[in-house]
């Protein structure tokens, strides 16, 4: 199947334009983008950009068009999900200009969801006269980027997480909370379970930043108080409230905790339970040794 | 300067009620003199500004009218000595009363019979029997008050308020010889009943009228027809028989044992007079839970009974002979018609160093785990009047002018409680109270309601300081059962956030959740737990109903802490949350994943069509114009078919128009862009004989188009 977009005007030629990748901009970095974008949420806002390539001798002798200053570069991000666009545009004079040709546009925080489309556009920055088969009409895209798609969602696990202050919830000035709300073994793991992280406390707001070292030092430690938590829950419903230790829907608080007990004590519910019962001392060795407190940083 | 307090009494003669002229009533005729009620908030802040050594006249005018004492123009008098105690002393009602009289010689009835248990295969023993109490999280005069006056509740006939009546006495030298010689006159060595009685002993008689009585069989081993009462065989010989009465205050009875602990010698003498076909009929038994012994080559219990042998069995003292023991050891007997019980505890030790002091700690244990009993009955039902005495003269349990604004506020949460359940308006009150509900979501029930008032907070006036079940500053929910109303416990919160101020709050379930919640209980019924009950709902719902309870009390406590739905996120975490997705990889959430491409077949390789150049026509005078795109075909056979089919290139997507766009023809080699030679009719395919041909779109001049080729099979 052959797919082509016939613009009514010239349109630039595949020389004119050197389309480039698009980047995740931070500070003074920029990070190439691949299909997927790793760490992101409704509470985090983005810049992305690219910097295409624009010969505008060719440009004008493609487009038939005489004068650069009609010419404006555009980006555009949208998001289907949120009925959102956003729009960056420069006139090609600038751009070109610029040291360090590059477009970028900023994507706030809570405006956006599963995926956006990305696109990069040479378009007339206004009306002229019309002249021969040369675009006149303002916004006529004399060069097109293909779409490019980011994925900002998808349904892969992700651990009940947030970051409050603990001030304002009147809790104790602790780094990290690990609250387990599960009257029912087979209610929702992500409505059950939530992992509070301060942002009063100079720890719980560097591992909720993930600043390297304090993640690194510390990691492994939280990873062993979320499990200890989700498994001392599980061991009280099985063991005092009669609830079954395993055959849990998906999804669920006791299929979590069943998952936690076979992965780092490779035994059932009931089991792990009878050794916190019987050996504490085991039940933390086992639990420190299986999950570990060092953490590399990738 | 000290005022004069009955000069102070003399400008507010006619203010005055009674005529004791006493600092409370003084205080109390200046408040009414300025239009307010010597009560609640009001008396508080004024018997504060007093102790402050303000004039009656300005401590009045302060409270009632908002004021600061300085501005009332008044001046202040120092009085001497200023204090603020908390421990106050008991206020007696009346005179002293005289003893009642009685016989001078003992009645001529015959000693009971004495018949301690012996062991037989599943008995418990008296030590066991103690410990069924489990260990009581508040003082044994609390846990007393609260059995005693459950079970009296329980025991209400309906037909008339329940008199409930717990008179601390010293027995004359008379009264103690009928308990000597007739009640209890004999028992083992290791049993010092007697021994004990050789002088005039201290006796808790509790009494209930209005009530039952210890109604129904007297023998526990023979089957009871299906609806009669068992109220004798429950509370003499049996323990933990669950009692068959729905929204009752006791419903295990294991808690009965309380009377015993509260005795010294773990003895107690029962008179009741029940209501039965042939008329009135009295009953007294002894009874006692001691330690086991050896007596005669045999193992005893521990557990004793003195009555009358009937067929071999310990059966109650009865008829006239029962009155007649009853009426020369009991302070309170029966009035014409009257039914109900009164038990006497032999020398009791309720925690303080005399029998005075422990009616302080009844007094103040009445107050605050039956103070809703002050209030009038609920609907169709009966009220329960309460005394406490100190050899028959009674203690101003609630006096006027006693500090407790935590009281004050229970009562008129407990009020809006019972308005909201009964429908009707809830009475307003300053401060407002507040009344919200206690909902389980799985299984979807209302569990009950919550009153919450905040108060200003001053320090709280006590019998006995021990028995105060809170610690200061106020901040706990009154837990009770929606019909006997009476406290099961004090549930601590987080304190308020305003400084000055308490608060104190009540919760009532719902009367079809009342058995639900009695269920959850322990013996001394002082608290709900959830796991106490058996059935799995009803464990949900009892621990949903106190964190529910619990959650409610912290937002009202402390409502600048952000709840749950409010709570501002300080950022993104998804960062964090994606490294920790390991601990939980079957979790559905949203982090990207790579999604699967569609794998290719091998072998298999589908022929595609490229468009590699294309040609604007000019325009007509119609403004259509035709559009050429040259087109070039990979990876198949010879001749190809070929399909296409255009659209308006739009924003988004594309727009099929009306006819607007059209295939209007091919060429195998480059073709004119003339409209005039195209020919009418479908054109949307084509078979190619070579790998490159042309296609010819026909398009107004102004419109992108989108045209799709395809090759056909």
């Amino acid at each position: 199947m052959a797919r082509v977009r016939v613009q009514p005007h010239l349109t630039a030629s595949a020389s004119a334009v050197e389309w480039a990748g698009w980047y995740l901009v931070g500070g003074d970095e920029r990070l190439p983008l691949g299909p997927l974008l790793h760490g992101w949420d409704y509470d985090r806002e983005i810049r992305i950009g690219t910097g295409p390539r624009i010969s505008i001798v060719e440009l004008l002798e493609s487009t038939g068009l005489q004068d650069p200053a009609d010419v404006h570069v555009a980006i555009t991000i949208d998001c289907a999900a949120t009925s959102r666009r956003f729009v960056k545009r420069v006139p090609l004079l600038d751009y070109a200009s610029s040291v360090d040709p590059f477009l970028e546009l900023e994507v706030p925080a809570g405006s956006v969801a599963l995926e956006l489309r990305m696109a990069c556009h040479v378009v007339l920055g206004g009306s002229r006269t019309p002249n021969g088969l040369a675009a006149s009409a303002k916004g006529s895209r004399l060069a097109e980027s293909p779409v490019t798609k980011l994925v900002l969602e998808g349904e892969a696990s992700r651990f009940p997480t947030e970051a409050v202050s603990f001030a304002d919830m009147r809790w104790e000035s602790a780094a990290w909370s690990v609250r387990i709300e599960a009257d029912d073994m087979n209610e929702s793991f992500a409505g059950a379970v939530r992992l509070f992280l301060n942002s009063d406390h100079p720890v719980g707001a560097a591992l909720a930043a993930m600043e390297p070292r304090t993640y690194a030092a510390l990691g492994g430690v939280l990873r062993i108080d979320i499990v200890r938590s989700t498994l001392l829950v599980a061991i009280e419903h099985v063991s005092t409230r009669g609830s079954a230790a395993s055959g849990f829907d998906d999804d669920t608080f006791g299929a979590a905790a069943e998952q936690m007990s076979n992965d780092y004590f490779n035994m059932g519910l009931e089991s792990v339970g009878e050794l916190h019962r019987t050996d504490l001392a085991r039940f933390e060795r086992v639990l420190q040794s299986s999950i570990g407190l060092a953490i590399e940083l990738a | 300067m000290v005022e004069d307090i009955n000069a102070a009494a003399r400008v507010v003669g006619e203010f005055m009620q009674g005529r004791e002229v006493k600092e409370n009533t003084v205080l109390a005729a200046y408040i009414r003199r300025e239009g307010g009620e010597a009560r609640g908030d009001v008396w508080s802040l004024a018997k504060h500004y007093l102790k402050q050594g303000f004039t009656f006249a300005a401590a009045a005018q302060s409270a009632v009218h908002g004021l600061q004492p300085e501005e009332s123009g008044e001046a202040e008098i120092k009085t001497a000595g200023a204090e603020e105690p908390r421990q106050v002393d008991l206020e007696f009602v009346g005179d002293e009363v005289s003893s009642i009289s009685k016989p001078a010689q003992s009645p001529s009835v015959e000693p009971l019979d004495w018949f301690p248990k012996k062991y037989s295969p599943g008995d418990i023993d008296g030590d066991g029997a103690k410990k069924l109490l489990g260990t009581p999280s508040i003082p044994l005069a609390s846990v007393l008050v609260r059995e005693t006056a459950q079970n009296s509740w329980d025991a209400r006939t309906g037909e008339a308020d329940v008199e409930f009546v717990m008179n601390m006495r010293l027995l004359t030298q008379g009264e103690t010889d009928v308990l000597r010689e007739i009640c209890f006159p004999e028992t083992a060595a290791e049993v010092d009943i007697e021994e004990s009685m050789q002088e005039p002993i201290w006796v808790l008689e509790v009494s209930d009228r209005g009530t039952v009585g210890l109604r129904g069989p007297t023998r526990n081993d023979l089957a009871v027809p299906e609806g009669q009462p068992t109220n004798f065989i429950d509370l003499v010989f049996n323990l933990g028989g669950k009692h068959e009465i729905a929204a009752a205050g006791g419903t295990y009875g294991f808690g009965k044992t309380v009377a015993y602990k509260a005795s010294r010698l773990g003895a107690v003498l029962l008179w009741s007079r029940i209501a039965s076909d042939s008329g009135f009929e009295d009953r007294i038994i002894g009874s006692s839970i001691g330690d086991r012994f050896d007596m005669g080559g045999y193992r005893y219990t521990g557990r004793h009974w003195w009555g009358r042998f009937d067929d071999g069995y310990i059966q109650p003292l009865r008829g006239l002979e029962a009155t007649v023991v009853g009426e020369s050891v009991f302070a309170r007997s029966f009035e014409q018609g009257e039914t109900g019980t009164s038990l006497l505890i032999l020398c009791p030790e309720l925690g303080a160093e005399s029998a005075e002091q422990d009616v302080a700690l009844l007094a103040e244990a009445v107050r605050w785990h039956l103070w809703p009993k002050r209030l009038e009955a609920q609907d169709a039902d009966v009220s329960m009047n309460i005394d406490v005495q100190l050899n028959g003269r009674s203690i101003h349990i609630f006096p006027e002018g006693l500090q407790n604004p935590m009281l004050d506020s229970l009562d008129t949460c407990l009020r809006a409680v019972r308005a909201t359940q009964s429908g009707v308006e809830v009475p307003s009150s300053f401060p407002q109270v507040e009344v919200r509900e206690v909902w389980c979501q799985r299984p979807l029930t209302l569990l009950g309601h919550m009153a919450l008032q905040r108060f200003q907070d001053r320090p709280i006036e006590t019998f006995a300081e021990e028995i105060v079940p809170i610690e200061q500053p106020a901040r706990h929910v009154a837990l009770m059962r929606n019909s006997a109303e009476l406290v099961v416990k004090y549930l601590p919160s987080l304190p308020l956030d305003t400084p000055g101020f308490s608060w104190a709050g009540v919760f009532k379930p719902v009367a079809d959740m009342d058995a639900t919640f009695a269920a959850s209980e322990p013996p001394a019924h002082d608290d709900w737990v959830p796991d106490g009950t058996d059935d799995k709902w009803s464990r949900t719902q009892v621990r949903v109903g106190l964190r529910r309870i619990k959650e409610i009390a912290d937002a009202f406590a402390q409502p600048l802490a952000m709840p749950d739905d409010q709570r501002e996120s300080q950022g993104s975490v998804a960062a964090l949350a994606d490294a920790l997705a390991d601990l939980v990889p079957l979790v559905t959430a949203s982090r990207p994943e790579p999604r699967p491409s569609p794998g290719t077949v091998p072998g298999n390789r589908r022929p595609k069509v490229a468009v590699t150049g294309q040609i604007l026509g000019p325009p007509d005078s119609k403004g259509n114009r035709l559009v050429a795109l040259q087109l070039l075909v990979t990876g198949s056979g010879l001749p190809v078919a070929l399909r296409a089919a255009g659209a308006i290139g739009v924003e988004g997507g594309s727009d099929r128009g009306d006819g607007d766009v059209e295939v209007v023809g091919w060429s195998a080699s480059k073709p004119r862009l003339r409209l005039s030679d195209v020919a009418e009719g479908d054109r949307s395919t084509f078979t190619s004989p070579g790998d490159s041909c042309w296609l010819l779109v026909r398009a107004k001049s102004d419109l992108a188009l989108d045209v799709q080729i395809d090759v056909v099979d």
